[in-house]
């Protein structure tokens, strides 16, 4: 049974299945439906990776695990939450794994970012490896939170399901990440 | 310098704190500069992270995992044929051993009248008893005769 959608414009789009819906088609055989799923979240997905691993190569290698986790184990989706909370929190686990964040040199991520075809130039490049620098030396569960709220826009409620923790370490976490944080990017806080 | 406040203005920034606590705050926001100070950091904290997301997909990305998952599913066609194949091969096994086992075990069953005679063999009766000779007789009640004198 599929839904209709509307497209921004307020016209119908015709019959658009649900992400639950292309889930559930992907695990009865229906690959086309699982290929649909990937062209909806890669891009998001990709932008979120990148926030946590700080570079594209590691975020192209996390999205790349994070799609095929979700294609081996669609079973284990079980619909309490919705199916992007779900991705986004195989990538969260797949991000916390990738070691080469810690192993990777300031010139090294500089000229990364100054490589990326098409990364939208907001920040001067000297800003950009600031951040990343400073987002580097959090811990993981630190950058976890920081980004899952700054980039993903999730609530505290949302977070703490994907990293399976009570919502007030949730809380207590982002308040630490941000103390940590501010102090290494004092120079931009006026 | 931090208020007693601020890790209420987290919560509070994100959206998170309970109506009454948000009243209760935005009222000290009104009277404590340190507080103002600092949630402004956290805007600018907020904008800056965000922009660390802020990354177009490489080109070719998609159609990477496109492909790595349909491998994925040609190894999942592979790898429950190999299951398949296994259990049948045990099943095999299972079966010859049971079959094995199965004729070795008729060919020892005993006969039945065999193991009745090792069991209760049969006595003759009285009238099966072959006669006693003379002579023995005679040398059994002569010796009876010595003991009792």
């Amino acid at each position: 049974m599929t839904a209709i959608e509307r497209n921004p414009h307020g016209a119908p789009d015709g019959l658009r299945a649900t992400d639950p819906e292309l889930l559930q088609m992907a695990s009865e055989g229906d690959a086309a439906a699982f290929h649909e799923l990937v062209d909806r979240h890669a891009a998001s997905l990709f932008r979120l990776a990148r926030a946590m691993t700080g570079n594209a190569a590691d975020a192209e290698d996390v999205m790349q695990e994070t799609f095929l986790g979700a294609f081996q184990r669609m079973s284990s989706f079980q619909g309490r939450s919705s199916v992007r909370t779900w991705l986004v929190a195989i990538l969260s686990r797949q991000a916390a794994r990738s070691r080469r964040w810690r192993l990777r040199r300031p010139a090294v991520a500089f000229e990364e970012v100054a490589e990326e075809p098409g990364a939208r130039a907001r920040q001067t490049p000297d800003a950009r490896m600031d951040i990343a620098e400073a987002l580097g030396r959090l811990s993981s569960e630190h950058r976890q939170v920081l980004v899952l709220r700054e980039v993903e826009g999730m609530t505290y409620a949302e977070m703490a399901e994907v990293l399976g923790v009570p919502l007030g370490t949730v809380e207590s976490r982002l308040f630490r990440a941000r103390q940590e944080l501010k102090e290494q990017l004092s120079d931009y806080l006026a | 310098m931090n208020c007693e406040h601020s890790r209420q203005l987290s919560a509070y920034y994100d959206g998170e704190l309970p109506p009454e606590e948000c009243r209760s705050l935005e009222a000290h926001l009104a009277e404590c500069a340190v507080c103002r100070t600092e949630l402004a950091h956290l805007r600018t904290l907020s904008r800056l992270v965000a922009a660390a997301g802020e990354s177009d997909i490489p080109e070719g990305l998609a159609l990477r995992v496109h492909e790595r998952i349909d491998s994925a599913g040609d190894m999942v066609v592979v790898r429950l044929a190999e299951r398949l194949m296994a259990v049948a091969a045990a099943i095999l096994l299972a079966s010859g051993v049971w079959l094995w086992q199965a004729q070795g075990t008729e060919a020892s069953v005993p006969d039945e009248a065999w193991v009745s005679t090792i069991v209760s063999p049969a006595l003759p009766t009285p009238q099966e008893q072959a006669p006693v000779d003379p002579v023995i007789k005679w040398v059994v009640d002569d010796l009876s005769q010595g003991e009792r004198t």
